[in-house]
């Protein structure tokens, strides 16, 4: 076990739901995980399963009014963040807890200049001495945006979607955080891009130490920074693994079937494994494990009651009656 | 035994003029979305097109679709110049030649029920009695992998997955020998994506269907695909049988590009091959376009465009070094 100093972030059996007219979504049902210092966590899973609601519910970003933390804990330093006050929370956002959103373009403001943007963040958190601007130019320094002198003075559309991303991953690591959550920073890139914009990311992690979660759907991104996955599937999460076993040796059947259904570049296969079936319904899901009308190696208790954690061994949990 | 060419492109190009002024709007520039490429695709195979956002893929696409016109250049339809088609030979070329494309939340009508849907394209064409239409609407259904009674529903009422199935069953209603696929399995998960790349894979056999997929997702079009093009900034820098391209690639381009790749492997790490951003189509760098990003580029590649050569047979490429 790590020792309690350790961890930046536990979240205990979360629970956030949407409150619809259609019924009760249980978008996050019973979400549990804990953050180290220093550690990327890749949260993998897909469209759907939570991901994004559960790092909302870590920022108390969940929209409203429909949706609503339902309960749980989530510990940031010891300290419960669903205690804390608007003001409080707001103090944190953007400075030791910080958000990188899915599409650059409709994250910035297209009618403020990026210097602007990247400016306010210092200025919300008291950090606004003397040359504000040389800071802004330094944060487009440190995400390598070219001639950032008079970049700073550009409008986000004068930016290709790369550089958007990189103006973004600079006003999140802009006050070091030490939680920096980004979800899916890569997915609306192109794969040259995509590997400037991991390889920057992991050089700004080693540099300040950050803890990130990073959330995709995509397996090849987390393998290439994250040093633990966990996947979920349906609002919960099914496996949480280190990142050699999890792509090697999946214990979970659709962490194992998500692998598989993956091509390979340059390994051609004559034909992809799938896994048949939808995705669950998360309004009125059905009591046993969400992914059982997709699983060829369910029981019969696979459908009547949801299945404990068990941990296989050191940092590898799982969640299947296999193992139970 | 050879096979039948069926869509020849020839020196095709697409510009986009930039206007300027309201009243009186001057052309002040052209995007040359697709500058002057040619290809073949032979019956019943897949060409797939990669490259990066903006180079030209789906502007490629739609000329061929006929949603655009080109600016120049000709599209041979089984060795005829759709240019010069009549009226019911254009009719009879635009039932062979359908397409699914990236969003299947968007492009399904949201009013419409499936069985109108798949029988859109019938009704256009005329074919069929009503009867005989909702008979192969239902045998569409199970083509792709759906039950006869989503025959009744309207696409908010399925996946992701299931209405990129009903994307490519109005796509197969009128028989047609070629389909056209742009990103079809980008808005899917993983778990889906494999799914329908089966599906396409099964349905090209049974019915002998030619393919051109257009995907950022290189494994994906790797997959599926007996040839593949990759486009930069409106050119074709390579075309390739796909083995070959993967194992052999030749342009700078597509060596980084596939270098790039990231793979799901935590042991095998990517390298940051290409530095820098695509330059705009507005204004592509003189010389080969790809030059200012080339790690071998040398002095005559920023004056001359290289010419497209054949290396080897089947495998083109445009560029200096060969
Ligand atoms: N504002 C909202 N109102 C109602 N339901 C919502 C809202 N936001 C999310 N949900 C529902 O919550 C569930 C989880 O959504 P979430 O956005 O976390 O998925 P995700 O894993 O991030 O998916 P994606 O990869 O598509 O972003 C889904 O069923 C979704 O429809
Ligand atoms: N209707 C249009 N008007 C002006 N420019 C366009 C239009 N359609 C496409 N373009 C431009 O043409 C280029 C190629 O676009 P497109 O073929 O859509 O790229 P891809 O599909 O490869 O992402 C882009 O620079 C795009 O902005
Ligand atoms: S609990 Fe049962 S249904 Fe669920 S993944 Fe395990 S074996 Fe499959
Ligand atoms: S022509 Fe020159 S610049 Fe262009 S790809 Fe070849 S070597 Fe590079
Ligand atoms: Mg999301
Ligand atoms: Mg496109």
């Amino acid at each position: 076990m790590a020792s309690q100093k350790d961890i930046l972030l536990q979240v205990k059996d979360l629970k956030t739901s949407f409150f619809t007219k259609k019924g009760v979504i249980k978008a996050v049902d019973g979400v549990s995980f804990t953050v180290k210092k220093g550690e990327v966590i890749g949260l993998v899973g897909e469209s759907g399963s939570g991901k994004s609601v559960t790092s909302l519910s870590i920022m108390r970003l969940v929209p409203q009014p429909a949706g609503k933390i339902v309960s749980g804990e989530i510990l940031f330093k010891n300290e419960n963040l669903l205690n804390k006050s608007e003001s409080e929370m707001r103090e944190l956002r953007g400075n030791k807890l910080a958000m990188i959103l899915q599409d650059p373009m409709v994250s910035l403001n297209q009618l403020l200049t990026v210097g602007y943007q990247i400016g306010e963040t210092f200025k919300y958190h008291g950090k606004a001495d003397g040359s504000l601007l040389t800071k802004c130019i330094n944060i487009l320094k440190k995400v390598k945006v070219p001639s950032p002198e008079t970049r700073v003075n550009n409008f986000p559309f004068q930016f290709s979607g790369g550089m958007c991303q990189r103006v973004l991953i600079g006003t999140g690591i802009a006050n070091n955080p030490e939680l920096l959550i980004a979800d899916e920073p890569t997915t609306a890139l192109d794969v040259t891009i995509q590997a400037q914009i991991l390889k920057l990311m992991k050089d700004l992690q080693k540099e300040i130490n950050a803890s990130i979660i990073l959330i995709t759907h995509d397996l090849a991104t987390i393998a290439q920074i994250c040093s633990k996955v966990y996947v979920m599937y349906g609002g919960r999460i099914v496996e949480k693994a280190p990142v050699k076993d999890f792509y090697h040796d999946p214990q979970h059947p659709y962490s194992e079937g998500l692998i598989k259904s993956v091509p390979v570049l340059g390994k051609r296969v004559k034909r992809l494994y799938a896994i048949e079936g939808q995705p669950p319904n998360l309004i009125n899901p059905p009591p046993g494990c969400r992914f059982e009308p997709r699983c060829s190696k369910a029981k019969k208790v696979c459908s009547q009651k949801y299945p404990p954690e068990v941990e296989l061994k050191k940092d590898h949990q799982v969640s299947c009656w296999l193992y139970s | 035994m050879s096979k039948k060419k069926i869509i020849s492109v020839e020196n095709l190009k697409k510009y986009f003029p930039i206007t300027k002024g309201f009243i009186f709007t001057n052309v002040i520039g052209n995007v040359k979305a697709v500058d002057n490429i040619s290809f073949d695709i032979l019956e019943g195979q897949t060409l797939g097109l990669v490259g990066e956002s903006g180079c030209g893929k789906s502007t490629t696409a739609n000329v061929l679709l006929g949603l655009e016109p080109p600016t120049s250049g000709q599209i041979k339809f089984q060795g005829e110049d759709i240019a010069q088609f009549s009226k019911t030979q254009l009719f009879s070329f635009r039932r062979n030649i359908q397409a699914v494309f990236q969003d299947p939340f968007r492009s399904l009508s949201p009013r419409k029920k499936v069985k109108q849907i798949i029988s859109e394209p019938m009704s256009v064409h005329r074919v069929g009695l009503r009867e005989m239409q909702y008979e192969r609407v239902m045998e569409l259904l199970s083509l792709v992998g759906l039950s006869p009674e989503h025959a009744e529903l309207y696409p908010h009422e399925f996946s992701g997955g299931q209405r990129q199935r009903i994307a490519i069953a109005r796509a197969l209603s009128l028989n047609p020998k070629t389909i056209i696929l742009d990103e079809p399995l980008s808005a899917l998960d993983v778990s889906i994506q494999a799914q329908i790349l089966n599906l396409l894979i099964d349905l090209q056999k049974k019915f002998n269907l030619t393919f051109l997929i257009i995907s950022h997702d290189l494994a994906v079009v790797e997959h599926i695909s007996d040839n593949i093009g990759v486009m930069y900034l409106g050119i074709l820098a390579e075309i390739a049988p796909s083995d070959k391209l993967y194992s052999n690639p030749k342009h700078p381009y597509t060596v980084a590009l596939l270098e790039s790749v990231p793979i799901a492997d935590p042991d095998a790490k990517v390298e940051v091959s290409l530095e820098g951003e695509v330059p705009s189509p507005l204004n592509p760098p003189p010389g080969c376009r790809f030059h200012p990003r080339c790690p071998k580029a040398k002095a005559e590649c920023k004056k001359t465009e290289p010419e497209m050569k054949e290396i080897t047979s089947g495998h083109f490429v445009s560029c200096h070094l060969y």
